[in-house]
């Protein structure tokens, strides 16, 4: 029961930007790919989403092998957040949360209460009504991940919201916090570290280290095509791995209020 | 036996008589030039309702309807005309359109292609039966045959054969030149002159394939003329100011529907086409 | 989703209502004069309800001519309408339409090849196969337009607008071509044929030739709203519409094949009619919803609606003649593209 990459190649002409990758993300797990620009964090998520084609490797959920899924069953066990979508139609906010539910079949009313409760998870329930072109760049990002928190609701929540009902969904998001505003990167983090503690798997790209830190219970550091270094925060975020990698000094503080490492370049 | 006889004479006479006031139309809508250029001729100019694009107005009715082209039918705007009988080529159409005004009960002759001087005699005889103007017809006839055979001595007292070259503007295209099959080429052999479009159907005048064609005579339409912006600009064209109609500015310009229509006039038209080729 | 908008079944009801209003007019109005009394008297009387207003002539204009080609109007727009629904959201952009980039006049091709050569190639064949082989030409030809510019346009997932409005000029262009070498060989006849084709007319319309068209269209508007909920997941992008569960590729063929089928069919009989799959779709988003499950059926209503109007013109503003009745959405569809085109800027 898990979603692993195993020995993932993938190249792009002649260059290799995935190198043998090997990644297990499980039930409960809040996996955060960090690593500087170019180091391959959004190349591996795509090839784990089976957006490339690897040139070797493979991708299993649950042991079996991607490919061997059907596209429906698939979407129910499995959501990708893209850094960014083209949607130039003027659909409602509730609209596009609801497209989340594509494969459950002909949606009805339970699929609009389950909507509504994803948009409520993401801190935007007023919004519903609304046009969504007329929404900010950061707005936009949050109703999409109410989406696809709607398209895995089933496996992930009870009715109440709480429990895991089936075998353990995977949430893949890449820089989920990108475009959005303090609060916002707060509540999209939270609301993902929640996805985890009611028993879904949650593979991330993130660029902030503290914040990776501060949600994941792992980090997987990347640096040209391969993962250098993987394990809990405290033991990834030394300042000899991040040097190697970011090609900068870094400080590592450890500040009594907080439970997590925050990290400068020097 | 002798009464027999004669009651069978007479009441094939009276069927006879009976005949064209049976078949006396009322409401005409015909289609084609030549077709409304020969009930005219025939006298039923009066009955004729609507006619086609094509077709110039009767003399006698010169405010008709028209229903547009003839291969472009409207069934109902035909039907709305309450014709009682419709007359125009077999070429008519949209196939539908045509099936439909059959099916309303109206009467329906369609005509088979005329393509050069004998058929359009034939056809004013036929057209005479479907009206009921077989005498009518007949003299028709008769002019036309004495027309041509006017032609024919004239062009045998003449001893010449000259080259004639036909130009045409083919909906709004280029000019264009008429070779065998088309209709100006009856019109022109049966005047006793030689086409000098030698190809098959009409082809775009090239100024090189003018001066092959050498002709003596250039023929045209007054609307043809008009297009290419008189017989001033035709006489510029460099092909054809080097052929021996250039030289001699030979023109001979014929209204279309007189010309292409093998209507009842056919016959004068060739005469007048015969004694305007050698002058 | 039956959910976030409570006016879309009245919406639907209206669109329907003005439909039905549209066709009614259209019934009562032609070159050939016929009261209102003696239209419903005339409508009325086969289904066993005697009124006695009208005469046999008059019952046969309506019935017979009238009739089918208003259905038979109210069938092509609902197809064309439908048409350039899924077209767009295949496309996933609202200036794909079916005249504009090319799938027309590709089915026109196929239609003028079977119009031309179809008497020497088809001698002998049964008279099924000869009767059915234009509006499977049209298909085909339609349906090799249609996949063609999806394979131009299409670069990396994502439809490259430029590129698909030029491959709709270059088939345009193509089709012309090809069917102006085609006018060399056919005789008058067919040339004449030929020019219909590309103009457009609901002459041909009667009950025998809707018999024929009559099932794909049907076809099409039926099974076309199914594909509603896909095509929205596909406005997201390819890739999203994978990700939530869409076989991309099954989406495609089904669309491409509805589009074919109901152009096919719509233009081996009434010719090339431009604009109505463009200006449709449009005024289905503006009077309802973006989402498929309102933009499908609303498409087919105002196609229906507009096209019974369109035709209605066509019929009676040069009586008795008639206007070919692609000029007449062109001239009013044309300045439509125009307009959009501008504020897509």
């Amino acid at each position: 029961m898990s979603l692993v990459a195993r020995d993932l190649t993938v190249r792009r002409g002649a260059r290799t930007v995935l190198d043998g990758v090997d990644l297990a993300v499980g039930p409960g797990e809040f996996v955060a790919l960090i690593g500087p620009n170019g180091a391959g964090k959004s190349t591996l998520l795509a090839a784990i989403a089976g957006d490339l084609e690897p040139a070797g490797g493979q991708i299993l959920l649950d042991g079996r092998p991607l490919e061997d899924w059907s596209p429906r069953e698939r979407a129910r066990r499995r959501a990708v957040l893209p850094q960014a979508s083209t949607l130039d139609f003027p659909f409602s906010v509730l609209e596009v949360v609801a497209m989340g539910r594509t494969p459950y079949g002909r949606p009805g009313k339970a699929d609009a209460a389950i909507a509504r409760r994803a948009l409520a998870l993401v801190g935007l329930p007023a919004l519903a009504g609304r046009p969504y072109t007329r929404l900010s760049g950061g707005e936009r990002q949050r109703v999409h991940l109410a989406r696809v928190l709607t398209q895995l609701w089933d496996p992930a929540f009870d009715r109440r919201g709480e429990g895991p009902r089936g075998p353990a969904p995977y949430l893949m998001l890449d820089e989920p916090t990108a475009s959005q505003d303090l609060g916002a990167q707060k509540r999209v983090l939270e609301t993902a570290r929640r996805f985890a503690d009611v028993g879904g798997g949650v593979l991330c790209v993130l660029h902030a280290l503290d914040q990776a830190a501060r949600y994941a219970d792992r980090l997987c550091l990347m640096a040209g095509g391969r993962i250098t270094a993987s394990g809990p925060p405290a033991a990834v975020l030394t300042a000899d791995a991040l040097e190697d990698a970011f090609g900068v000094p870094v400080h590592i503080h450890h500040p009594p209020e907080l439970d997590h490492p925050l990290v400068t370049a020097r | 036996m002798r009464p027999l006889i004669m009651f069978g004479v007479g009441a094939l006479l009276l069927a006879l008589a009976a005949l064209p006031a049976l078949a006396e139309s009322k409401r005409i809508v015909s289609l084609g030039g030549g077709i409304t250029a020969t009930l005219d001729a025939l006298g039923v100019g009066q009955a004729i309702v609507a006619v086609d694009a094509s077709s110039g107005p009767p003399a006698q009715n010169p405010g008709v309807a028209r229903v547009g082209y003839y291969r472009q039918l409207s069934a109902e705007g035909v039907l709305a005309l309450r014709p009682d009988h419709v007359i125009g080529p077999i070429s008519a159409g949209p196939a539908a359109a045509v099936e439909q005004l059959k099916a309303s009960g109206a009467r329906v002759d369609l005509l088979p292609p005329v393509k050069g001087i004998d058929a359009a005699r034939d056809r004013i005889g036929a057209i005479g039966a479907l009206v009921g103007r077989p005498a009518e017809a007949a003299a028709l006839i008769r002019d036309f045959d004495a027309q041509l055979a006017e032609a024919k001595a004239l062009a045998e007292a003449s001893g010449k054969r000259p080259r004639v070259l036909f130009l045409f503007v083919h909906g709004g295209a280029s000019l264009q030149v008429g070779g065998a099959g088309t209709a100006a080429h009856a019109m022109i052999t049966a005047a006793g002159a030689i086409n000098a479009g030698d190809h098959e159907g009409y082809r775009p005048l090239t100024a090189e394939g003018v001066v092959v064609a050498r002709p003596d005579v250039l023929l045209a339409t007054p609307r043809s003329l008009a297009s290419v912006g008189g017989a001033a600009a035709l006489w510029k064209n460099p092909g054809i100011a080097a052929t021996p109609a250039g030289q001699k500015k030979r023109l001979v310009v014929i209204d279309d529907v007189r010309l292409l229509g093998f209507g009842p006039e056919t016959g004068a038209v060739v005469r007048q086409l015969a004694k305007a080729f050698r002058q | 989703m039956p959910m976030p908008l409570g006016r879309r079944p009245s919406l639907m009801g209206v669109l329907a209502a003005l439909t039905i209003g549209a066709m009614l007019a259209a019934l009562a109005l032609g070159a050939y004069a016929l009261s209102p009394p003696a239209v419903i008297s005339a409508l009325l009387e086969p289904l066993g309800i005697g009124l006695g207003a009208h005469t046999p002539e008059q019952a046969f204009v309506l019935l017979h001519i009238r009739l089918p080609r208003v259905v038979l109007a109210a069938l092509v727009g609902g197809a064309l309408g439908i048409s350039g629904a899924l077209s767009q959201g295949l496309f996933r952009n609202p200036l794909a339409e079916p005249a504009l980039i090319g799938v027309a006049s590709g089915a026109a091709v196929g239609a003028a090849i079977v119009l031309v050569f179809g008497a020497t190639l088809l001698a002998g064949a049964p008279d099924i196969l000869r009767q059915a082989a234009l509006p499977l030409a049209a298909f085909t030809g339609g349906g090799l337009a249609t996949l063609l510019v999806r394979r131009l346009a299409r670069v990396e997932g994502r439809t490259a607008i430029d590129i698909m409005l030029l491959a709709g000029v270059a088939l345009n262009a193509l089709g012309f071509a090809a069917i102006g070498l085609l006018q060399v060989v056919a005789d008058d006849e067919q040339l004449r044929s030929l020019t219909f084709w590309m103009l457009g007319s609901l002459g041909g319309a009667t009950w025998s030739a809707l018999a024929v068209a009559a099932p794909p269209m049907l076809l099409v508007l039926l099974l076309g709203p199914l594909l509603a909920g896909p095509l929205d997941a596909l406005l997201l992008g390819e890739r999203e519409a994978g990700h939530m569960g869409i076989d991309v590729q099954r989406l495609e063929r089904r669309c491409v094949a509805l589009v074919a089928l109901a152009v096919g069919a719509a233009v081996a009989l009434c010719g090339v009619i431009g604009f109505v799959g463009l200006v449709v779709p449009h005024l289905a988003r503006k009077l309802g919803s973006v989402a498929h499950r309102s933009v499908l059926p609303a498409s087919i209503l105002i196609g229906a609606g507009l096209l019974v109007i369109a035709d209605t013109l066509a019929r009676t503003l040069t009586a008795p003649a008639e206007l070919p009745i692609g000029a007449i959405t062109s001239l009013a569809g044309a300045p439509f593209f125009l307009m959009l085109l501008r504020r897509r800027r």
